[in-house]
């Protein structure tokens, strides 16, 4: 992420803050913190926790204007096994858009739909949540 | 209506909110050309007295109660729809002789149902493959977190947390294939 930001004329920085969750307890983690010359903005990538329900691991990505998250999702994501009117089993996934294991980012105006974390995706994220102008 | 559009509303409301959110930290933003200006637009408004600092720290703190009722109300929704769903099939017994034998089977089967594990129904339906393993427990969790929110109980703290995006794909997920299983004619 951190180079993903590299060519924008944004400034980052890495600092450790702690994080605790029921099963591991407390442990470090890194936050990412991206901000502009003049301190505008300030957007934090803050780690969640790798308990979450339905994925592996959340990450928040936190601005003025409010939050979006990205889940970390193994290939074919949760996948669903239905038998419906006794049919041959048909396999469909709790997302659509898996093609690979890694970080993805599920918009919730189609729910359902799993865009893979690039640097164009986390750009637009950056904007979303803090009004931030790519140029 | 189909039955998957019941958490619709609510998702939808939800939606709005957000969207809300951001256009008043986007006005709590705003260079305004004058002070009147500004006041009308906040003038009769929660924020009237605040500074914008604390305006835009008072609608953070509404997002995340409204997240965690949002969950609270797609989940009653959607326990509304489990209960009703059942009951309805179980009304086959009714009408069936002895009557007055029937009649106290289907209070007894309908009031068990209203006050049952849903946990117990969620099996039934992975038995019956309607809902594979990973639905099943994504729904138990999602009953766990939901119980955490209601409740808070320090000794029953969820191992798994959720969000409102998650829940409501969760649990639309699980009626659209319920229904599509238990309504076969």
């Amino acid at each position: 992420m951190q180079e993903w930001v590299q060519d924008t004329g944004l400034i980052t920085g890495i600092s450790n803050i702690e994080i605790e969750e029921t099963v591991p307890g407390k442990y470090p983690v890194n936050k990412l913190e991206i901000t502009d010359r003049a301190k505008i903005i300030s957007v934090q990538v803050i780690p969640v926790g790798a308990y979450v329900i339905a994925a592996e691991g959340r990450v928040d990505i936190k601005g003025y204007l409010g939050k979006e998250s990205v889940v970390f999702l193994k290939y074919g994501g949760p996948v669903i096994v239905s038998k419906v009117n006794r049919e041959v089993n048909k396999v469909s996934s709790l997302y659509d858009g898996i093609t690979t294991e890694g970080w993805y980012w599920i918009e919730d105006k189609r729910m359902r739909r799993a865009y893979l974390l690039d640097k164009k995706i986390f750009l637009e994220l950056v904007t979303r949540v803090s009004d931030y102008e790519f140029r | 209506m189909s039955s998957v559009d019941l958490l619709l509303p609510i998702w939808e409301s939800y939606r709005l909110f957000k969207d809300s959110s951001v256009v008043t930290k986007r006005a709590l933003k705003r260079e305004w050309e004058s002070p009147e200006e500004q006041k009308y637009f906040f003038d009769g408004t929660e924020f009237r007295s605040d500074t914008m600092s604390e305006a835009a720290e008072s609608v953070d703190r509404s997002i995340q109660s409204i997240e965690d009722l949002m969950i609270l109300s797609l989940y009653a929704t959607f326990e509304r729809y489990i209960i009703e769903c059942l009951q309805e099939k179980g009304e086959a017994i009714k009408g069936k002789s002895p009557e007055w034998l029937y009649v106290k089977l289907y209070l007894r089967f309908e009031n068990s149902i209203e006050r049952g594990s849903l946990d117990e129904v969620f099996s039934w339906f992975k038995n019956a493959k309607v809902i594979d393993d990973e639905l099943c427990e994504s729904l138990k969790k999602t009953k766990t977190y939901r119980d955490w929110i209601a409740h808070r109980n320090p000794k029953r703290k969820p191992q798994e947390i959720s969000d409102p995006a998650t829940v409501y794909t969760i649990l639309s997920t699980a009626i659209e294939k319920i229904d599509s299983a238990v309504n076969i004619h």
